[in-house]
């Protein structure tokens, strides 16, 4: 087993949510410029949770921008003692989860995915796009949820508690959609990791 | 990608920095602008009370002003519901006999009108 020490963003340390509760305070009281410092702080991550979730780029921003002014309008609700993220990527998460419901409504595709769809050929693996493509097959295929769960451990460093805060499920529940999603991920990048290691 | 368990606790970096690499969208200022762009300028806060707050004093100003009014009129037609030439004119219409003989009672201001004529008599 590889044991790297990964530095996450949102984990370097209590300051950043003692800031956070700080900047939730000020922005329900009114301030604007506080508000938008955590528009600023979380729009990476809003945004590439709700890309993980519709697969496109275009729906993942308005997903998010919905987020956004939803947690805005019921950011009295947000209890300072608890961490701004999770409670943040929860709404994000349910914008996006209705934006999908939506789009299911307009057309019948499951999800649709800015890359080709097709399974792309390993003789194409120096082509980042083309692994970028086939990692985005791979993430639409996976259930929603365990899709939010690796993508909020795996790229945005959420602990498994925190990550049960957002889905609103067991924590044993996320070890579960985790260990899931990081095998089919695993199978369905196999035929690239050689190759990209080669590299 | 780290040995697959569900007890491993810790991210996978390898796998993090992949997802990053697929999921990143560009241009975050932009983002964060368009998000801005729907926030409203002045983000104070306005539920029930507030509003109900801001009408109270103008509110409370308009019924003290009304209950005024209405005192002072109401006040005239109590204390002087016609004026004294109307009532001594109408007083002139009744004669003492018919009030000692007439079943009804008589009424208050009838009576205070005789007295008053009877005081301004010389």
């Amino acid at each position: 087993m590889r044991v790297a020490e990964v530095q996450h963003p949102h984990s370097l340390g209590r300051t950043g949510e003692v800031e956070d509760a700080e900047l939730s305070a000020r922005a329900a009281a009114g301030d604007r410029a506080a508000f938008g410092r955590l528009v600023e702080r979380y729009a990476g991550q809003a945004r590439r949770l709700a890309y993980a979730m519709l697969g496109s780029a275009d729906d993942a921003d308005d997903a998010a921008q919905d987020g956004f002014l939803a947690a805005l309008k019921s950011i009295e609700r947000y209890d300072p003692a608890r961490p701004f993220g999770p409670w943040l990527l929860r709404i994000v998460a349910n914008a996006a989860a209705d934006r999908r419901r939506r789009l299911r409504v307009r057309a019948t595709e499951v999800i649709p995915v800015d890359s080709p769809t097709g399974e792309p050929s390993p003789e194409r693996v120096t082509d980042q796009n083309a692994f970028r493509a086939a990692l985005n097959v791979a993430l639409a295929k996976l259930p929603a949820r365990q899709r939010i769960a690796v993508v909020l451990l795996d790229m945005e460093g959420y602990s498994h508690r925190e990550i049960a805060e957002v889905v609103k499920v067991p924590e044993g529940t996320v070890r579960s959609d985790v260990f899931h999603a990081r095998r089919a991920l695993r199978d369905a990048l196999a035929p690239w990791k050689g190759a990209l290691e080669g590299k | 990608m780290t040995d697959n368990s569900p007890f491993d606790h810790r991210p996978d970096p390898e796998l993090g920095d992949w997802l990053r690499g697929a999921l990143s969208i560009p241009d975050e200022p932009a983002f964060v602008a368009r998000v801005m762009a729907q926030v409203p300028a002045h983000m104070a806060r306005e539920n029930w009370l507030d509003i109900l707050g801001d009408w109270a004093r103008p509110g409370l100003a308009a019924a003290a002003v009304l209950v005024m009014l209405a005192g002072f009129w109401l006040g005239r037609i109590v204390t002087n519901p016609q004026g004294d030439d109307a009532i001594v004119a109408s007083a002139g219409e009744f004669d003492p006999d018919t009030l000692l003989t007439t079943p009804d009672l008589p009424q208050v201001d009838v009576n205070l009108v005789m007295v008053y004529e009877y005081e301004r008599q010389p």
